[in-house]
């Protein structure tokens, strides 16, 4: 029974998204039909009820506010002002200006939370610089692909809410728990850049000038954006907003932040608007999708007879999380992040509880298997926007990110060994009330 | 005839996706205002379900112009792969599975506002906000997505040149 199930399910589903239906109406469809094979309940109603409980909930307002937020940020002068500010002080590091693509990258994702716009926006600006002095192509690609990626990581982070809105987590306390693996991530990719320019020593001669006059002038510009930052995650971590809150202010200081700059102008305000409401919109269609797909799957059984054959199976848990990265990695060469996460999480949720996972932990291991898969071809769209950008083909481009894929693979490793890197910060900041 | 109609459409869907953006700036005036009343001290109840019925309301809104202006995401590793009147084919064999669906939400949705009228149902915040208030807008939302995606099976069926997918320089947006 539930076999045929899973094959019914798992069938039409990747029929309908293999045929390219819309995500969204995919996952509604493929609920329906499974709710009318399993179920004598009202589908429609049901359906109804459940996307407008979703869709009008609290904690999806954090949602639209923080897209917004990016959607604005975006629109201002700020990779220019990361690149000015960074490269000073990266050029003595073995593999120098490389090390500004991933910095910028990271600090950029923190702000944006959206993985391409990041590699979009750090890459008009970085390209051309590093192609002027020399850089080789195959590490400014790969560097800039590999690091993009953090902003699915790196609170605020937008696919962490989605992660957190499915399966029912504190999106605050998400935010703590990604922060300092997102950081040590980032310094992963430091490292193996290092790493790399030291051996590669004979053949990496990059042009080694930067400009260095105004220093201080450039560090200056670099502030607000890094009080933004520090407002927006600090408001969280130290209990005085939640998440929505921290969001709205976060809008706020962005608009400050653009008329500081000089780009606030009227156009590219309402473009953010229009921009952040068509993000959005794309979106939320998936979150209905799923919201109901996951009910219709709760109704056949699927989810829990699923759990209680891992827990028959007695996988070990270092088997389950091999398992897993596989499984994810394979889907991620198919499916975009954000609908791989809240397409399996209906069936992997009560899976990863019964094998004693703690959800934190796992939300930051799923962002970062996403992240894998977001530079894995054929459909990564770090690597579309990378082709779009330098006009190299797609093969090139991804063994470029290679190497990173394998940083983020060495660093699922440590995560798992060293699980305290998700879940000291979250136990620390909420053990105060 | 069919032209005027269909400019006409097109305006309701890019007006829809105004007012999306208005509640959008609302909705963030509406929370920065709670913040200030609670640093103030004063007591503002039910901001949470307002705030969510807002958002609601934007998204549904947004939805069809997204639509319309290929903003929802698609996997295109198949479809792609075809040209001519085999992805014609296609075309419309997924916007048809997806009209259906989107009809059968929306005449849903519009039946939950109907009961939520009938049996009076408030929300359970200290608002107490007649559901039916926050719903109808979705449920007109739905209705309006509902129609825009029949728009453009329409179109793909009888006046493809304007939707050829070949020719529109399409937009895949990613988080």
């Amino acid at each position: 029974m539930e076999i045929l199930a899973i094959v019914i399910f798992v069938g039409t589903l990747f029929l309908l998204l293999g045929l390219g239906v819309w995500v969204g109406a995919a996952l509604l469809t493929t609920a329906g039909l499974g709710m009318m094979l399993f179920t004598s309940r009202p589908i429609g109603d049901s359906m109804a009820l459940t996307i407008w409980s979703e869709q009008s909930s609290w904690t999806l307002t954090a949602l639209p506010l923080f897209i917004w937020m990016g959607e604005i940020l975006f629109r201002t002068k700020l990779s220019e002002t990361l690149f000015r500010g960074l490269a000073p002080f990266m050029k003595g590091l073995p593999g120098s200006l490389l090390h500004v693509n991933i910095g910028a990258s990271a600090v950029f994702a923190a702000i944006s939370g959206s993985s391409a716009a990041t590699v979009a926006t750090v890459g008009k600006m970085s390209i051309p610089e590093l192609r002027a002095r020399q850089y080789p192509e195959k590490m400014i690609i790969g560097t800039l692909s590999g690091a993009g990626t953090l902003g699915l990581l790196i609170p605020p982070s937008i696919a962490m809410i989605v992660f957190g809105v499915t399966v029912n987590e504190s999106i605050s306390k998400l935010f703590m728990a990604a922060l300092i693996p997102g950081l040590c991530l980032a310094l992963c990719m430091m490292v193996y850049v290092a790493c790399w320019a030291m051996i590669n020593k004979g053949t990496f001669n990059p042009v080694q000038e930067v400009d260095v006059s105004h220093i201080g002038r450039r560090l200056l510009d670099l502030l607000p954006v890094l009080l933004l930052i520090m407002g927006v995650i600090g408001s969280i971590y130290a209990g005085i907003a939640t998440a929505t809150e921290a969001a709205a202010l976060g809008v706020f200081g962005a608009i400050l932040l653009s008329a500081l700059q000089r780009t606030l102008t009227w156009p590219s305000l309402m473009e953010s608007i229009v921009g952040a409401i068509r993000t959005n919109a794309m979106i939320m269609l998936i979150l209905m999708g799923a919201g109901f797909l996951s009910l219709a799957m709760g109704f056949t059984g699927i989810p829990r007879a699923l759990a209680e054959g891992i827990e028959a199976w007695n996988l070990s848990p270092i088997m389950l999380i091999v398992i897993l990265t596989i499984f994810y990695i394979i889907l991620g060469c198919f499916l975009d992040g954000l609908s791989s996460i809240v397409l399996t999480m209906a069936v992997i949720e009560p899976m990863v509880r019964a094998a004693g996972f703690d959800m934190l932990w796992f939300g930051v291991y799923v962002m970062i298997v996403v992240e894998m898969a977001q530079i894995t071809p054929p459909i990564g769209f770090n690597l579309f926007v990378l082709q779009g950008m330098t006009g190299k083909d797609m093969g090139f481009i991804s063994r470029a990110s290679f190497p990173m894929f394998r940083v983020m693979g060495v660093f699922i490793v440590i995560l798992f060994m060293f699980p305290e890197l998700a879940t000291w910060l979250p136990e620390v900041l909420s053990r105060r009330d | 005839m069919w032209r005027s109609i269909s400019n006409g459409l097109e305006r309701v869907y890019t007006w829809s996706g105004y007012g999306a953006g208005a509640l959008l700036v609302f909705l963030c005036g509406l929370i920065l205002y709670s913040v200030l009343a609670r640093l103030l001290g004063l007591y503002l109840g039910g901001v949470n379900d307002i705030a969510g019925y807002v958002m609601a309301t934007s998204t549904f809104m947004a939805l069809s112009y997204t639509f319309r202006s290929n903003g929802h995401i698609r996997v295109g590793l198949i479809i792609q792969r075809f040209t001519g009147s085999t992805r014609r084919g296609l075309e419309i064999l997924c916007l048809s599975i997806m009209a259906g669906v989107i009809w059968y939400f929306a005449w849903y949705m519009g039946r939950l506002v109907y009961f939520t009228y009938i049996f009076g149902e408030r929300s359970e915040g200290a608002d107490a906000t007649p559901l039916w208030i926050p719903q109808t807008p979705v449920a007109m939302g739905s209705a309006l997505f509902a129609i825009a995606v029949t728009h453009s099976l329409i179109q793909a069926l009888f006046d493809y040149d304007t939707v050829d997918p070949e020719r529109a320089d399409g937009e895949a947006r990613e988080v």
